[in-house]
């Protein structure tokens, strides 16, 4: 019962913290426009990953969550290495190798969880 | 007057295990309230790192440095009563602690609105995690209001 009660508090942490850093990338985007978009135009590309970046999450949200731990490791990872990201000054293509590798994962636990909840109810 | 109050005992009955009082914690502020103390715990970890930072790369006051981390300090008491009156008076259905709660929300909001605003030097990362802590204290004094007005209205029979 504690273990599932720290994961709650864990999860939430680590969503938020995933949250702030990309808040931050954006923020540093607006001062710097060379930072991540030197490679497609502005706009479209400002705009498709503000949309998958708020649109995916609440997709995930929506599903049901038993499992909390696959996300709860990738969201982590993802934060850390946009952590690094950040610091380490990383090339602007390394920010979607990272967006694209987490969400995949994070996809197919989801897809995974689904296709198991049906199985089980049917 | 008695027809009323058997109707609107009866519509409490249907939401009530049989031969209890009705409940009348809030559910949402009580997770609310639950994740703010986490949350709040990261978020003095965070401005206390953020502080020695300050203080060792740029050239801080030692007047305003001072300042900033006495009213840090004040921060922690505060939100520490706040939150702790909050929980009792939700679960313990009481009106006063929950006014309490209330009213020492004032003042960590506005300690918020410094650290978000009004210090000496604001990090990015210091203006994101504050504004995050005002949607909270929006959500919670919104329920906690909410709340309050529960369980006032069911002391009157």
């Amino acid at each position: 019962m504690s273990a599932i009660s720290s994961l709650v508090p864990a999860r939430f942490l680590t969503i938020t913290a995933h949250l702030v850093i990309v808040i931050t990338i954006f923020w540093s985007r607006v001062r710097k426009k060379w930072f991540i978009f030197n490679l497609i135009s502005y706009d479209t590309q400002y705009s498709s990953s503000l949309l998958i970046r708020y649109f995916l999450p609440l997709l995930e949200v929506c599903f049901p969550n038993r499992q909390l731990s696959p996300a709860l490791a990738v969201h982590c990872s993802a934060s850390v290495s946009l952590s690094f990201f950040v610091f380490e000054k990383w090339e602007c293509w390394t920010y979607w190798v990272i967006f694209a590798t987490c969400r995949s994962v994070c996809l197919c636990v989801v897809a995974n969880k689904c296709v198991i909840s049906q199985i089980v109810y049917i | 007057m008695c027809s009323k109050s058997m109707v609107s005992i009866a519509t409490r009955n249907q939401d009530m295990a049989p031969g209890s009082q009705p409940v009348l914690s809030s559910t949402p502020l009580q997770v609310l309230l639950y994740l703010n103390s986490w949350y709040f715990a990261a978020f003095y970890l965070a401005e206390i790192l953020m502080f020695i930072y300050k203080g060792i790369l740029l050239p801080y006051p030692s007047d305003n440095l001072v300042l900033d981390v006495v009213l840090l300090l004040l921060f922690l008491g505060l939100e520490t009563l706040r939150i702790f009156y909050g929980w009792k008076g939700n679960l313990c259905e009481r009106s006063l602690s929950s006014c309490m709660s209330l009213s020492i929300l004032l003042p960590c909001a506005a300690l918020a609105v410094y650290y978000l605003l009004l210090q000496t030097f604001v990090l990015r990362l210091e203006f994101i995690l504050s504004s995050i802590l005002l949607c909270f204290y929006s959500l919670e004094f919104l329920l906690g209001v909410i709340s309050i007005s529960t369980f006032s209205r069911s002391k009157v029979y």
